[in-house]
């Protein structure tokens, strides 16, 4: 594919009139909140560059270099077992990776844009959520901790959008057979939690067995469609998208004579059908997202493999209210519901989750506050993540603040309530 | 009988009072609001900053105008400091219905739809109001009342001095302005200097205009210079690169659009 946009560049007008380039470093350190230790002393280096065509073209790339010396995060070398061998990024050493983010030609004729080549492509209204935003794998090495931006893995894709009078129609063809990045099993934020993680029992061995990957670029992509309508007031976007499930099946099979559980993880297809909606009035803007999955599976104790397949069928409901002064205050109500009635799964039936999140911009923007609250209903689990940031010149962004988890250790959540931190940072962009 | 000579030499002095200036403030606010500025505009925007202890940031933006019919529609792209580099905003300013806006920022590579009703809010940390921006320098004769208070001179120019005041105090509230009193230029209806009043009446900002000068036969604003009289920031604005005949395409105005961002 690289070849391929190289051939587009040559074949266009490759008179470029405009390069600009981003260089992003940062310092990001944190520290355990019930341990006086580091848990992380991280530098990241990201370089973008864009270059404009005269006849309007885009070429964009961004490539990063990412290294942490205090080992938690990532705590033998970086895996990268979860990326097609197109995507696998560059492993240096035992603390740090560099990785190729994005390269894509964009290109723009009549009414429709394609865009060729390794990228992130965003789904969805909602915030923090991904109920829809599951067009890219992410890495969970930090959990949901990271941007969105930064723990989205872009993958190589055929994107083409289509502008109607009033509607715009984008068809994406993902070639990219990269998946979820789980965090190592003794990392600090490796999952546990028995919605996700099948328990050990006394007396039995488990053995975890390497995955059955799907790799081949063409038969193993991905489609996806997205109809968007209205633009003023409404927009109300359908989506429909036909994929493997970024999160392996646990297929658990028993052998008796060693009496031993194998767990062969394995990807599997699924489909997913979504929409979406959002409209303002007056100081509140209300969100709405939802999606209807066929095909995913679930852990179900009472199952002969230890996984289910069942329907599935999420919404978030989210309002925003900008009526204070430099202020957004937003909530969103998460629901999503098992259609199988089937006993023995491991995740509730109902699963309920609430977001809220406050921003202020004081100072004439240069001090932002931040507040994000999500909290589980069904486990009392959550996360609450307060955050400054100072701009101290046009360059320069200090910030700190507190990854907070509570609740059952059980939960999506609770379970890293001893990986709390307080996180210091500075940010530079030339 | 010297009750209603008094009041009839009142009566007449007032009447003389208006008919002193060649034009009510009703009118001259008419003038204002339909002057002409273009259907279509492009330009770059560089936006100076700067804290009450002189500290100074830099903003460069590139922005797109363009009316449809009596509705409107702007984008805005920051172009510098890299940091923001990216970020765009974009309104619908609908005559008939409400207005719309969306902004894309980068970092979270989704084009969010912001609320409209805040008016009075500060613009992307400058001394401006969206109100300000969006009206660029026109005045909403649905939310003031007008007052002509005389005829004065600034930088050199005579201007009618008028002053506006907001017809309710959900009005002020929601503008952040109790008053404004405004010189207008009295040949090209373009406000050079304005005094804002925040909504309990304390003297909030002023706004000085320079550098008119007429482009592609058009009365164009190159610097805007306002300071913030309670917290002491000063925002300047210097409008270079404008072009009233530059063809802007429509799907410029598009959340798409926003995503691509621009480059040249």
């Amino acid at each position: 594919m690289k070849l391929l946009i190289i051939l587009l560049m040559l074949g266009t007008s490759l008179y470029a009139t405009d390069v600009k380039y981003k260089l992003l470093l940062r310092n990001e350190n944190a520290i355990y909140t019930v341990k006086a230790s580091m848990q992380k002393i991280e530098a990241y280096a990201k370089l973008q560059v864009d270059i404009g065509f005269e006849n309007g073209d885009k070429f964009r790339t961004i490539g990063i270099l990412k290294g942490d010396t205090k080992n938690n995060i990532y705590p033998d070398t970086f895996t990268t077992d979860n990326y097609s061998n197109i995507s696998k990024p560059l492993v240096l050493g035992t603390s740090g990776f560099s990785q190729l983010r994005e390269f894509y030609y964009e290109k723009s004729f009549y009414n429709t844009s394609v865009k060729i080549g390794k990228m992130q492509s965003v789904w969805g209204k909602a915030d923090g959520i991904k109920l829809l935003d599951v067009l890219n794998p992410q890495d969970f090495s930090e959990f949901i901790l990271p941007s969105f931006d930064e723990s989205r893995i872009p993958l190589w894709t055929l994107s083409l959008v289509h502008n109607f009078q009033n509607s715009e129609l984008e068809l994406l063809w993902i070639l990219d057979t990269s998946y979820h990045k789980l965090a190592q099993n003794n990392a600090d934020y490796a999952f546990s939690t028995p919605r996700f993680v099948p328990q050990a029992v006394t007396g039995i061995q488990v053995r975890q067995n390497r995955a059955t990957v799907p790799d081949n670029p063409i038969k193993d992509s991905d489609i996806a469609l997205r109809y968007s309508i209205g633009m003023d007031e409404l927009e109300v976007s359908f989506y429909g998208l036909y994929a493997y499930d970024d999160v392996p099946v646990l297929y658990q099979d028993f052998d008796r004579t060693t009496r031993t559980i194998n767990i062969n993880p394995s990807y599997e297809r699924y489909g997913l059908l979504g929409m979406s909606a959002d409209y303002s009035r007056g100081d509140f803007v209300y969100r709405v997202e939802t999606a209807y999955s066929r095909g995913k599976y679930y852990l179900n104790t009472q199952s002969k493999r230890g996984v289910k397949k069942s329907d599935a069928l999420g919404y978030v409901l989210g309002i925003d209210w900008y009526g204070l002064e430099q202020t957004l205050l937003s909530m969103q109500i998460n629901q999503s519901f098992l259609l199988d009635n089937a006993k023995g799964y491991k995740r509730p039936k109902v699963d309920n989750t609430l977001t809220f999140l406050y921003k202020k911009e004081m100072l004439n923007d240069t001090l932002h506050a931040e507040a994000l609250f999500i909290h589980n209903i069904n486990d009392g689990d959550g996360l609450i993540r307060p955050k400054l940031s100072y701009e101290w010149d046009e360059e320069t962004l200090l910030y700190t603040g507190v990854d907070y988890f509570y609740g059952d250790r059980d939960g999506l959540y609770g379970e890293f309530k001893d990986k709390s931190r307080i996180i210091l940072g500075i940010e530079r962009t030339f | 009988m010297i009750r209603t000579k008094v009041h009839k030499t009142i009566l007449l002095l007032l009447t003389s009072t208006a008919t002193l200036w060649s034009m009510s403030a009703n009118e001259v606010i008419d003038r204002v609001n339909t002057r002409n500025d273009g259907t279509s505009v492009s330009r770059t925007l560089k936006m100076v900053l700067t804290d009450k202890r002189g500290k100074k940031r830099v903003r460069e933006t590139t922005s797109y105008r363009k009316y449809y019919g009596k509705d409107k529609k702007s984008v805005l792209f920051y172009t510098s400091p890299k940091r923001l580099d990216g970020t765009a905003f974009l309104t619908y300013d609908n005559a008939t219905k409400a207005d719309q806006q969306w902004l894309y920022l980068p970092a979270i590579r989704k084009v969010r739809r912001v609320s409209a009703a805040d008016r009075g809010d500060w613009f992307l940390g400058t001394d401006f109001s969206y109100e300000d921006i969006k009206k660029e320098t026109k005045i909403a004769k649905e939310d003031y009342t007008f007052k002509m208070l005389g005829e004065d001179n600034i930088d050199g120019n005579p201007c009618y001095k008028v002053e506006s005041t907001a017809k309710s105090k959900d009005i002020a509230k929601e503008l952040g302005y109790s008053k404004i009193i405004g010189w207008i230029d009295k040949k090209i209806f373009i406000s050079r200097r304005n005094v804002f009043y925040d909504a309990r009446g304390s003297l909030l900002k002023e706004l000085h205009n320079t550098d008119i000068r007429k482009i592609q036969g058009i009365w164009t604003i190159g610097h805007m210079h306002m300071i913030n009289k309670q917290n002491k920031h000063v925002s300047d604005f210097y409008f270079k690169n404008v072009n009233y005949k530059k063809s802007i395409k429509n799907s410029i105005f598009s959340k798409q659009a926003l995503k691509k961002g621009i480059l040249r």
